[in-house]
């Protein structure tokens, strides 16, 4: 039903579904209204009813969202930000925080434009005018050096908390990285699409040019074999489309960090719920001020990972989503 | 208050909410919160939180205001929306809908790289090169002739209809066209911060637009001729408002309220309507309207350059402060 949704979108349908929330598909399925007892709700991207249009404009502005958690006493990483046209002052303040620094747009999604690891000063002219090129305003920050989490949390608890992990192999001390990629790629639940699906809820890793440069650097080829117990990481992005994996943290975070994100969500006024990227450097432990950063908060994260871990506990976030748009519905 | 408010709507509504003992604090530039007695409302610029995320989202894509209209019985352009990829379907709508055409962004915001009026595949082709570099999609739609209007209405009812007038000078037989503009310049309404009008500079786009009337900012004109300077009349590059109130048909305001009402979410916003003739009753193809503004300036409404103000601050704490409407 509804494949031409985002399965995220899908797993928040066959929920109030299966409440016997009535769906009806508008304008050719831009739009999709839910309907209960004659309470009414608009799906649209992703569930966004109950969020206000200032809650979105500033999740959709960094600087804002910064402004904001930061008053309210969370954790965000020092930084400032530009005009495109500022370079110089932009390199200065880099210089004066010191490298490895971060650089992205104030404004944009999906991770477009942004630059986690910027090093020197040459690295740092040629990022900004890639950035500069698209994005008006430049925010640059000092990276903090830690492992990132997402964390869906609503105003009152956290609903759902995933590590992503880029495409990785762990040795057995006998099998080659080509053998130990064909091993995991055997696992059922990866598909070959670069896209997420019920029945292949992961991807399969792709040997590329990226995989065997990411292998050249560490000094090893797709014939070395890794020691027993030996991770070997094959990209250095995290996302899932392209074999990474999901790990449930849910049940193995230390309180003060369930806190930290029902607090974050608070601070942004009319924000039902959202997705919280929050970077720690061992979040077993108690959260203080410098432990942990949070980087950003999206109005409408996805959920998937959370409902198809490749490794812990499934958790059902769309069950509290629907739960916060029809709370009548609860338990029918 | 220690903040320095950048824009005129918001200090129209901070001065409203003040009068009504609301407490205004701003918490990031043009974003604030006010509050009375513990009931807090958050905003930005004339944006509130009783709208909703999705009832901004709506408004923000064109194509989907224009479905929710058609769905409620307004009329619209007719149009596509294409991916900037696709021009050659582009083109072939273009074909279909007939020339001339409007190209703009899907989601651009305050008139940026509007083109009306295109007349032939070579300005289409221009026009879209020239879109497709910033966005992703692309809508081609009817061009509609008639004056613009700018409405201000809430789910309830219309509150204040302004004709926006591109920049212009009227002439007085003796001074050149870039002596009009000086002249016009020198009006305190025009002057630097926080004023209802700006200054018209002339720029590449006045020049070109007086090109393709054969005219240069030398040129006489004759007294009482009025020489638009550009076509588009947004305030911000020196139009002008006028108050059309008194002069509105009964169903133009009927027209606005029913649109904002069309669009789930939304507490209220501006209409940019277009009609042939505002002082009719307005019905079939006479009319369109061309979009919804989630965050509408009001400016225009409470100093407009010709005609009586109209206190929209007021309507919009009343809205989100209905404690504090004086019976």
């Amino acid at each position: 039903m509804f494949e031409n949704h985002t399965i995220s979108t899908q797993i928040i349908l066959r929920e109030a579904h299966k409440r016997g929330i009535k769906i009806t598909p508008l304008f050719e399925g831009k739009m999709l209204e839910l309907e209960y007892k004659g309470h009414v709700e608009y799906l649209f991207t992703q569930f966004i009813s109950g969020t206000t249009a200032v809650a979105l404009k500033v999740c959709d502005n960094k600087e804002i969202t910064k402004a904001l958690l930061s008053k309210a006493g969370v954790s965000v990483p020092s930084g400032r930000f530009f005009g495109a046209k500022s370079i110089d002052e932009a390199l200065k303040f880099a210089k004066e925080i010191g490298y490895p620094i971060v650089m992205k747009p104030t404004n944009s999604t999906h991770g477009n434009c942004v630059f986690t690891n910027i090093a020197s000063d040459d690295e740092f002219t040629a990022a900004f005018g890639k950035v500069a090129k698209q994005f008006k305003n430049i925010i640059i920050e000092k990276r903090f050096e830690g492992t990132e989490y997402r964390i869906v949390a609503s105003r009152e608890k956290v609903l759902g908390i995933t590590n992503r992990v880029p495409a990785n192999v762990i040795g057995d001390g006998n099998s080659t990285i080509k053998q130990l990629i064909e091993i995991k790629n055997s696992d059922k639940r990866r598909g070959d699409e670069s896209y997420m699906s019920f029945d292949k809820p992961l991807v399969k890793i792709k040997i590329d040019e990226i995989v065997l440069e990411y292998l050249r650097k560490q000094g090893l080829d797709l014939q070395s074999v890794p020691k027993d117990g030996e991770q070997i990481f094959l990209r250095d992005n995290s996302n899932l489309s392209t074999g990474g994996d999901s790990i449930d943290f849910t049940d193995k975070v230390h309180p003060t960090v369930k806190e930290i994100a029902v607090k974050a969500i608070k601070a942004i006024p009319g924000l039902a719920y959202g997705g919280i990227d929050f970077m720690a450097s061992d979040i077993t432990q108690p959260q203080s001020k410098d432990t942990y950063v949070i980087i950003e908060i999206n109005s409408s994260p996805g959920i998937f990972m959370h409902h198809f871990p490749y490794e812990g506990t499934p958790r059902e976030v769309a069950k509290e989503i629907v739960d916060i748009a029809f709370p009548e519905s609860i338990g029918s | 208050m220690g903040h320095k408010v950048m824009r005129l709507a918001v200090k129209y509504i901070i001065d409203e909410a003040e009068k009504r003992g609301i407490n205004a604090k701003f918490y990031h530039q043009d974003y604030f919160v006010l509050e009375y007695k513990g009931h807090k409302e958050y905003f930005n610029e004339t944006l509130s939180s009783k709208t909703t995320a999705l009832g901004s989202k709506f408004c923000i894509r064109k194509d989907l205001t224009k479905i929710l209209l058609a769905e409620a019985g307004i009329s619209v352009p007719s149009g596509k929306n294409f991916d900037q990829k696709d021009l050659a379907a582009g083109l072939e709508s273009a074909g279909e809908i007939g020339w001339p055409v409007v190209l703009k962004p899907n989601m651009g915001m305050e008139g940026d790289l509007v083109f009306p009026n295109l007349q032939n595949e070579a300005e289409f082709r221009a026009a879209w090169d020239k879109i497709g570099t910033k966005y992703s999609q692309i809508i081609v739609e009817k061009m509609f002739f008639g004056k613009e209007y700018r409405i201000f209405a809430t789910r309830e009812k219309a509150l204040s209809v302004i004709h926006r007038v591109p920049a212009n000078v009227v002439g007085d037989g003796n001074r050149t066209i870039e002596e009009l503009i000086d002249i016009k310049n020198q009006d305190p309404r025009r002057g630097a911060g926080l004023t209802p009008l700006a200054q018209i500079v002339i720029d590449d786009v006045v020049l070109a637009t007086l090109k393709k009337s054969g005219l240069t900012p030398d040129h006489k004109p004759q007294k009482g001729e009025q020489i638009f300077l550009r076509e588009n009349s947004n305030i911000s590059t020196g139009g002008e408002s006028i108050d059309c109130n008194k002069i509105a048909d009964p169903s133009v305001f009927e027209i606005a309220q029913r649109a904002i009402e069309a669009i789930p979410g939304l507490q209220y916003g501006g209409v940019d309507f277009m009609t042939k003739d505002i002082t009719k009753p307005q019905k079939g193809d006479g009319y369109v309207i061309i979009e919804v503004n989630s965050i509408p300036g009001i400016a225009l409404h409470h100093q407009p350059t010709v005609g009586e103000p109209v206190n929209i601050a007021a309507d919009i704490i009343d809205i989100n402060f209905p404690e504090t409407i004086r019976k």
